[in-house]
């Protein structure tokens, strides 16, 4: 089993040195729209959240893929959510969301060429985006209770918790 | 210099906005390998394209917003410059810089710079996703603050992820040092360029990139900029500068500067501030800080948000930097943290140059103190010396023009000039712009510099030949130019090399550093500028010692000054009255501004 990406979001600075170096690995590219890591800015500040596949253990994503598609696959040993591209309806033009609809952290973003849902494989075990934070906001867990779960939510629903935090308080102007 | 066939061009999109014709342009690549980019191709634009003599606010002003050949590359490679003819001024280059995202989120959208001309009939804001470009309409954004433009461009196209740079109420009404501002605290402020949006009808600039960055030797390019990744986030902790930024950001020198003596006080009275224990060092790392924000890649993070907690201000999230909180701080002798980091980010908000604005409420309020500006010419408002309350209804008198706040919203010559009385003499700017956070009678380098600079003055522009030349390379490429210093240059000429396919060398950086510099000087006569007579600081620097801190009893005595202009003068290549040789000219490549500098000298 692999370990699961962890996050401090008030360490994030949204520099998304993260989505650089995720679509440098994956895609060979400067190209930080086709990486499977996004940082967004919400609020006042604003705050840097960074968005990414949790690996969560019940993986709803997969659930989701229609039956005769089955384009995401779980791969138990790793732990990871595999895509099959050439199985996946948006590569036949279709615009099916449903992995996105599916993920509770809206973590699924969609290549901006090819239109098919990123999925993270955590780089096989060294994630690079882990690698290139600078301030440490993202690191790699290999705790086997670590479920990084709670983690997965709306990046909004995040932020405001986030805003109480590092601000100290909930009126912010 | 190569083969240019096979080196990467430039696209830049060229938006005319009294017709409303937007078109994508090719530059020469003579121009982009000899200028590079950013503030040096800005400056060969601005001679090129735009007559002798214009009126820096009159529809055939040009703006050039340029990115440079490594932005949305590199980490902390996030910079664009803004060049333009200053409107505070009126007869100099103006340029600005600012970091943040903006400037990749313009790569990834597939362009290299943006060339504003015209003046449109209504308000607009220019909307770029991708291959999408289009003016839009802007009534409803017209009178909106910076920080609520942004909200709502992003509101209205329906993605947050939308970079957007946005001028207030103070470009709107062509207040002189108007701002550009955009992630709510970032802001292209210096000489005015907001004015120039303000004057064009344009409210803001919103761009969305999701394309890749087309590169000469991709390979090359994701091995170079990989090395300097490493570098930088070994920068963190290694480098002592580098450490600092990351821990304390760029505020905390307020008080070092304090202790130096050359920190501004009182409208440049003095170098020193009593109240700095209440403003400078630590206090706000403990009091009010929050987390740090990043420039696009950058590993650093030296952007210090935080919020007020306590006072009449508490609540308010703010992100001081060292120069806006310099002059609005102990410049207008205000001893407190919440109201000085508050006051900043209403500057930002409005969009207001706040080093200018803080600089011309010293001003002032030193006339006030004097019985220059009585009471009733300041309409009740009781302008004493960090009076916070007074200075807001001032300022808000400034953002709308009313009154005292009209005159004032004319830049520090402009207002002195009308005030009269003597004034003069306590405007503390030159070529008409305001002097930033250092007092040069305390710092006789920062002085000198003030008083050169192809801008007017700012600590931006560097002391020493080696300094000038890091920071107009940084502003060309367009990296932070924090970063400039904790990095060897050679890595730039590997960058350069694989990302434009230059054959450019090391050799090279002081030749193009010098050709832009000299460029810049030779525009600025051409526009009127007499270097001898305008290269000046103003009396008091020469003659009112400081009376407190370390460089208490210190002048600038005149003939120091102009010793050290004339050593300048003759380590660039100018003749005794700073106007560059026709010799030195010809060595730069540049023959073209010899018949203007040869009529000049005539």
């Amino acid at each position: 089993m692999l370990g699961r990406l962890d996050i401090r979001y008030d360490k994030c600075t949204g520099c998304k040195a993260c989505q650089m170096a995720c679509a440098i690995n994956k895609e060979k590219q400067i190209w930080p729209e086709a990486a499977r890591i996004k940082v967004v800015q919400i609020g006042l500040g604003p705050l840097d959240i960074p968005v990414a596949c949790h690996q969560c253990s019940d993986h709803p994503c997969v659930a989701a893929c229609p039956e005769k598609v089955k384009a995401l696959s779980y791969d138990p040993e790793s732990g990871v959510v595999l895509i099959n591209e050439e199985k996946c309806l948006r590569e036949q033009g279709l615009q099916c969301q449903r992995c996105f609809r599916a993920c509770p952290g809206e973590a699924v973003s969609y290549h901006p060429k090819r239109g098919t849902p990123l999925f993270c494989d955590l780089c096989g075990g060294n994630p690079v985006c882990v690698t290139a934070c600078g301030p440490q906001a993202l690191s790699y867990n290999l705790d086997p209770c670590f479920e990084s779960r709670h983690l997965n939510r709306n990046a909004y629903e995040i932020a405001r918790e986030l805003a109480v935090k590092v601000f100290g308080r909930e009126e912010i102007k | 210099m190569g083969d240019y066939m096979k080196q990467l061009s430039l696209r830049i999109l060229e938006i005319d906005l009294s017709e409303n014709i937007i078109e994508v342009i090719e530059l020469p690549h003579k121009w982009v390998r000899e200028y590079i980019g950013g503030r040096g191709l800005g400056t060969r634009l601005l001679w090129e394209r735009t007559k002798q003599g214009a009126n820096p606010l009159t529809p055939e002003a040009e703006m050039y917003i340029l990115t440079g050949p490594l932005t949305g590359v590199i980490p902390g490679g996030a910079h664009i410059c803004l060049t333009f003819k200053s409107p505070l001024t009126g007869n100099t280059i103006g340029f600005s810089v600012t970091g943040a995202q903006w400037g990749p989120e313009l790569k990834y959208a597939g362009y290299d710079g943006i060339i504003l001309k015209g003046k449109s009939p209504k308000p607009v804001y220019l909307m770029i996703k991708d291959d999408v470009v289009e003016l839009r309409d802007a009534g409803h954004l017209w009178g909106t603050t910076t920080w609520q433009t942004q909200q709502l461009i992003k509101e209205e196209l329906k993605d947050s992820q939308f970079k957007v740079l946005a001028i207030g109420p103070a470009g709107e009404n062509l207040v002189s040092f108007a701002s550009i501002g955009q992630e709510q605290f970032r802001a292209a402020a210096r000489c005015g360029s907001g004015t120039v949006w303000g004057s064009k009808g344009l409210k803001a600039v919103a761009v969305r990139g999701t394309n890749p960055v087309s590169t000469f030797d991709l390979p090359g390019v994701i091995k170079a900029r990989g090395e300097l990744e490493k570098l930088m986030l070994s920068n963190r902790t290694n480098h002592p500068r580098g450490y600092e930024l990351v821990r304390y950001g760029n505020s905390i020198s307020l008080t070092a500067h304090n202790d130096e003596g050359r920190l501004v006080n009182k409208n440049y009275r003095e170098g020193y501030f009593e109240g700095i224990s209440e403003v400078g060092g630590l206090k706000y790392d403990l009091r009010y800080f929050a987390k740090s924000r990043s420039c696009s890649g950058c590993p650093l993070g030296c952007m210090k948000l935080g919020i007020v907690r306590d006072g009449i201000f508490a609540g308010n999230v703010v992100c001081p930097d060292f120069d806006s909180t310099a002059n609005i701080g102990p410049g207008c002798n205000i001893s407190d943290l919440g109201s000085m980091v508050y006051l900043s980010r209403w500057a930002d908000e409005q969009g207001l140059d706040a080093t200018s604005l803080g600089n011309i409420t010293g001003f002032a309020m030193e006339c006030y103190e004097k019985g220059i500006l009585s009471l009733e010419d300041l309409d009740g408002i009781k302008l004493e010396w960090g009076n916070t309350t007074a200075i807001l209804e001032l300022w808000r008198k400034i953002v709308k023009r009313e009154g005292i706040g009209d005159i004032l919203a004319k830049g520090v010559k402009c207002a002195s000039q009308a005030i009269g009385k003597g004034s003069e003499k306590l405007a503390m700017h030159c070529k008409g712009v305001e002097f930033p956070g250092f007092v040069p009678q305390g710092g006789h380098k920062k002085g000198l510099q003030y008083a050169i600079s192809d801008r007017g003055p700012c600590h931006h522009y560097g002391s020493t030949i080696d300094e000038q030349n890091q920071r107009v390379w940084a502003d060309s490429l367009t990296v932070c130019s924090w970063q400039r210093r904790l990095v060897d240059p050679q890595i730039y000429m590997d960058l350069l090399q694989t990302t434009m396919g230059w054959d450019i060398e090391l050799s090279e950086w002081d030749i193009t550093a010098e050709r832009m510099l000299l460029l810049a000087r030779a525009y600025n006569i051409r526009e009127g500028i007499i270097p001898e007579k305008d290269d000046v600081l103003p009396e008091r620097v020469h003659t009112e010692p400081l009376t407190t801190g370390k460089k208490a009893g210190s002048v600038y005595p005149l003939e120091k000054f102009k010793a050290d202009r004339l050593r300048w003068y003759k380590e660039r290549g100018c003749d005794e009255t700073g106007v560059p040789k026709i010799e030195h000219l010809e060595e730069f490549g540049l023959d073209f501004t010899i018949p203007v500098i040869k009529k000049f000298t005539q």
